[in-house]
């Protein structure tokens, strides 16, 4: 594996302040995650999971800290330099799928491509075959969203989140809208692709999920409180994986 | 560029998906950039697209104002050779005048309208001929052969279009001349109406000095490069104030200072467009207030179709889509549907172009380009492309303000636009409330002042009258007029009145809104230099206050036998007598038409009668000039050798229960058998003469009406989308509000409250700009004060119902909410 840093962050924080109140959603996070690592964000509701991952995924910016993405200080970009570096280097894998219901599964998975500018119609074509046929779903290409199961939407999701060959994967709750057997088949799927090189950063509430990755940051009230390797009495979660 | 094409594929797709929003979009852009297109390309056409002559810039019309004469806007013999001579700010100058001609052609006598003019008018305008050649410069020489040159019109009408038609000899009021030239389509100078122009022939009397107030040429000079309109009204007010110093009769002088002479120059343009450009601009203003009304309404309807794609947009926009790329795809979703808007509003613009200038909202007589494809497809482009713009900067604008994370924790679907987002919809609302109050108002005002000029007392019974004119065939030569002339006018008047049908006749010089007399000078005698006022004069005969209808209000009428006596008699109107005599009672008393300075041979004339004022301008028009009456077998039998009044062109007014389509061919027959070949034209109801008048302010208030109609339905239709989207997005609050006990009523009343703030907001706001634009609009309006207060009721009233009708769906769903199911949903 190779151990220079995709994410390393320094003493990161983010505060949000309305008229009275001023809420510390991360208080100095150090964090990083190593190119081909696995890591899942686990704590209760309100820790700063879901703050954390949209600072980590440029969704949002910190209020102090230094943060690096594959090896370039991100903190402090614009919302289009973001954007451009969001469409470059991450994946993203949201908990309610978020696929654009207008657009059939080839057109959702070549979206990034389309959006990077420069990648020519029959190298879309071929990264696209590639990704969907990576995640079990290239026989339903000329899908739209609404045609398929919950799971083959995630699947179609994460498909998109690799199709650009983003340095990092960064699932929220991926399994939150999917039954055990799809959940459980996300995270075998999610698994395969850490075990093909995939960097991957996963929120979770579910151990059973978490027990998938190579290593647990645990948060609570904003701060990283545990980082350990999955344990070893945790058995990840079994259930029959079967696409809809 | 692959991102551009994924957009094209997006432009064909995504705003099909859902055909009602598309056709909202699509019909509504419709009315909007059609109303636009019409209206621009009559702007752009009338005021803006160059005129058909070189160098049009410098073409300006110069022409006398005068105090004591509203309707003079031309210029006379002396001045514009003195002009000619001593102004330095123009290098060429033409005059012309407007006459009705009887042409004998092959086809038989034919009336046509020709414009006598200066030898130097076609060189002044810069214009060549399409076939043979324009006059030459001595062609308006006393004794020069006469020439005509033919308008392309009456060349395809007579002359299918002939070469060899160069050198025939024409007939024109027993006048031979000869063909010399023919001019191009596009030359239709000064109106569409001109069939051919003849060289004007300047001789000693129309070179004298005395011959300042000789009105009746409209002069056009082409001003040196540089030269102004201004520098070349300045060079001509110093030429006239010259003439004026140095009038041969000294004692003349101070009768023309009461005159109050002054020249001006006005662009071309600005000449031929006359009043109408301010019809123009105020229409424009009407339909830029629908535009506006428009964009809002569908940027509402942007703005809500792009929350209800927030989750998509977001999700593009984590995917890597910046402000630009975003911008591009919802620019080229907006542009699809403004496309197919643009084009229908083209089509609908073309349609109600059409309709304008056929029901006379323009000026048809004028050759400008206003009904050019070119410029209406330009017009529609535009406007379909800003209309795009400002769509998609809408719906992009509450897009860039989400926050991603929060949105994509939220799911997107359920994710609200917050206050923000509300106070921007209702903002929306309230400004197209106050818009449609704004054009509704105007509607109303523009109402209420046709409503007061339709009730204007004319003076004379309009109805059952029907008018035309006659050109009396015979050379202009003075052996012809006086006596001669009036004998075929006396016959004609004889055969008219034995035609069936016809209840009474008369034949006059001057008939109620006849746009091209001018008035002279009257005085009272003994002179008394308070009282001069201009007058229109008309010379009638006994029949004219019977045919029209016009009360005799002391005194009598004329009578036949009145052309035996030795003094000239005349009628005048209460207006005319109040100006002259400072009273009504004046039967007995004298006047005269010449000046006390004058040295030319006096005619007092004794008043016989009083009659009721007639409206002779404008109807609305606030200064009336008063009317004198003069019979016409005296002035031409035996009491005036002064041929001024000796026209061949005359008004015959017939007062007849039948139809015009009935009586016409009899008239005709009856007018053949005196004078055989003689056409009857401008065949005219004195109703249609009257509608006519009121036409364009008739086709002003349609046009607004229908822009008012469009706006209150547009509004509606934005207040029922946002009220209806604030409670869909509310449901569970209602839910709540039931399970706390609230009951239907009070559901209702919440959100018809809601409504009713909007609208409060709305009302006012645009009740005041119902004032502002009325103040804008004050000239288009006849006694209607600019708060008029039946026209802010009506709007009041309007908008209130409309707005609650609208809002009362949403209210009523509100109300029906089941607590549990609306608790359940989120």
């Amino acid at each position: 594996m190779n151990t220079d840093p995709v994410i390393r962050t320094e003493d990161l924080t983010k505060v949000y302040r309305t008229e009275e109140v001023e809420t510390h959603a991360l208080s100095g996070i150090n964090l990083s995650v190593t190119r081909g690592e696995y890591v899942a964000i686990m704590g209760p509701s309100g820790c700063g999971k879901t703050t954390l991952m949209s600072i980590l995924g440029l969704l949002d910016t910190p209020s102090g800290g230094q943060y690096d993405l594959a090896g370039k200080p991100v903190a402090n970009l614009d919302a289009g330099e973001r954007a451009r570096f969001r469409n470059l280097n991450i994946g993203f894998v949201f908990q309610s799928f978020n696929l654009i219901g207008d657009l059939n599964v080839y057109e959702n998975v070549e979206l990034p491509l389309v959006y990077r500018g420069g990648v020519s119609r029959s190298e879309r074509q071929s990264k696209v075959g590639a990704a969907l046929e990576n995640v079990g779903m290239s026989h339903r290409m000329r899908h739209y969203p609404a045609q398929l199961s919950g799971g083959q939407q995630q699947r179609v999701a994460a498909a998109r989140a690799l199709v650009g060959d983003p340095a990092i994967l960064l699932a929220d709750e991926p399994t939150g809208n999917l039954d055990s057997v799809n959940g459980e088949m996300v995270m075998e799927l999610l698994a395969a692709l850490n075990a093909r090189g995939a960097t991957i950063v996963m929120v979770t509430h579910d151990p059973g999920y978490a027990a998938h990755a190579n290593r647990i940051v645990r948060l609570f009230d904003g701060q990283i409180v545990s980082e350990n390797e999955a344990p070893a009495g945790i058995e990840p979660r079994a259930g029959k994986a079967a696409a809809r | 560029m692959s991102a551009f094409i994924h957009h094209i594929a997006s432009f064909f797709r995504s705003p099909f998906r859902k055909p009602g929003f598309a056709l909202a979009v699509i019909l509504t852009l419709t009315i909007g950039i059609g109303a636009n297109t019409a209206t621009l390309s009559l702007l752009y056409g009338y005021l803006l697209a160059p005129l058909p002559y070189p160098h049009a810039d410098q073409l300006v019309n110069v022409h006398f104002t005068a105090k004591a004469y509203p309707r003079v806007s031309s210029m006379s013999y002396t001045t514009y050779f003195d002009l000619r001579k001593q102004a330095t700010a123009m290098s060429d100058a033409g005059m012309y005048q407007m006459n009705n001609l009887n042409l004998v052609s092959g086809a038989g006598t034919v009336h046509v309208r020709g414009a006598t003019i200066s030898a130097s008018l076609f060189t002044t305008l810069g214009v060549q001929p399409l076939v043979g050649r324009v006059f030459g410069s001595d062609a308006d020489d006393v004794g020069a052969a006469g020439q005509v040159v033919l308008s392309y019109s009456l060349w395809s009408r007579l002359f299918n279009r002939n070469p060899d038609v160069i050198g025939r000899t024409l007939r024109l009021n027993d006048t031979a001349y000869t063909v010399v030239g023919v001019m191009p389509r596009n030359f239709e100078f000064p109106d569409t109406q001109t069939d051919l122009w003849l060289p004007q022939t300047f001789n000693a009397f129309t070179h004298e000095a005395d011959n300042i107030t000789a009105f009746g040429f409209t002069m056009i000079a082409r001003l040196k490069p540089g030269a102004t309109a201004s520098t070349m009204a300045a060079q001509s007010q110093s030429v006239l104030d010259n003439e004026i110093a140095h009038f041969p009769y000294p004692s003349a002088i101070p009768d023309l200072q009461k005159i109050g002479l002054s020249i001006q120059a006005t662009p071309l343009r600005g000449a031929l467009v006359g009043e109408l450009s301010q019809r123009l601009i105020l229409v424009q203003l009407a339909t830029g207030l629908l535009l506006l009304l428009v964009w809002f309404n569908l940027a509402n309807l942007f703005i809500a179709r792009a929350l209800n794609r927030r989750s998509e947009l977001i999700v593009r926009r984590v995917l890597g889509a910046g402000t630009r790329t975003l911008f591009g795809q919802l620019f080229a979703e907006s542009l699809a549907l403004c496309v197919i808007g643009g084009i229908a509003g083209l089509v609908l613009g073309e349609v109600l172009l059409r309709t304008l200038l056929h029901t006379g909202f323009g000026t048809a007589q004028l050759a400008f380009p206003v009904n050019e494809w070119g410029s209406a497809i330009g017009i529609a482009a535009v406007l379909a492309i800003v209309s795009a713009l400002v769509f998609s900067l809408a719906g992009l604008y509450f897009i860039r303000r989400q926050d991603l994370g929060q949105a994509l924790r939220e799911g997107g679907a359920h994710a609200s636009g917050g206050g923000n987002e509300h106070r921007v919809r209702a903002g929306l609302v309230v400004t197209q409330l106050v818009l449609a109050c704004v054009l509704t108002g105007i509607g109303a005002m523009l109402v209420h002042s046709l409503m007061k000029l339709s009730n204007v007392r004319l003076g004379f019974q309009p109805e059952q009258l029907i008018t035309f004119q006659v050109h009396v065939p015979g050379s202009a030569d003075e052996k012809y007029l006086g006596p001669p002339l009036e004998a075929k006018l006396a016959s004609l008047h004889r055969a008219f009145a034995q035609v069936p049908g016809v209840e009474s006749v008369t034949l006059a010089s001057d008939i109620p809104f006849d746009e091209e007399s001018s008035g002279v000078s009257a005085y009272p005698y003994p002179y008394d230099e308070k009282h001069s006022p201009g007058v229109f004069p008309v010379i009638t005969d006994p029949g004219y206050f019977k045919t029209f209808g016009i009360p005799l209000l002391a005194g009598r009428d004329f009578t036949p036998q009145d052309a035996n006596v030795p003094e000239a008699y005349a009628v005048i109107d209460v207006k005319a007598a109040e100006s002259l005599f400072a009273t009504t009672n004046v039967v007995g008393r004298q006047l005269s038409l010449n000046s006390p300075n004058d040295t030319k041979p006096n005619l007092l004339y004794r008043v016989i009668g009083v009659v009721a004022n007639t409206h002779r301008d404008k109807v609305g028009s606030a200064e009336q000039t008063g009317s004198i009456y003069i019979d016409r077998e005296q002035v031409l039998q035996t009491k005036t050798q002064n041929w001024s009044f000796a026209a061949q062109t005359w008004y015959v007014a017939v007062r007849t229960s039948l139809s015009t389509g009935v009586i016409l061919p009899a008239l005709t027959r009856a007018a053949a058998q005196i004078l055989p070949g003689i056409p009857i034209y401008d065949v005219r109801s004195m109703g249609e003469r009257l509608s006519n008048q009121l036409s364009p302010r008739r086709g002003l208030m349609a046009l607004v009406l229908m822009f008012a109609l469009g706006a209150v339905l547009l509004a509606a239709v934005g207040l029922y989308a946002v009220q209806s989207y604030s409670v869909s997005q509310r449901l569970r609050e209602f839910g709540i509000r039931a399970a706390l006990g609230a009951d239907r009523g009070k559901l209702l009343v919440l959100v018809l409250s809601e409504i009713a703030k909007l609208l409060v907001i709305g009302l006012i706001v645009g009740l005041i700009g119902v004032v502002v634009f009325g103040h804008v609009f004050s000239a288009a309006l006849f006694n209607v004060k600019m708060a008029d207060p039946m026209s802010l009721f009506l709007v009041f009233v309007i908008l209130s119902f409309t707005a609650l009708a609208a809002g009362w769906l949403p209210a009523w769903r509100a109300s029906r909410v089941p607590p549990m199911e609306a608790l359940r949903e989120r």
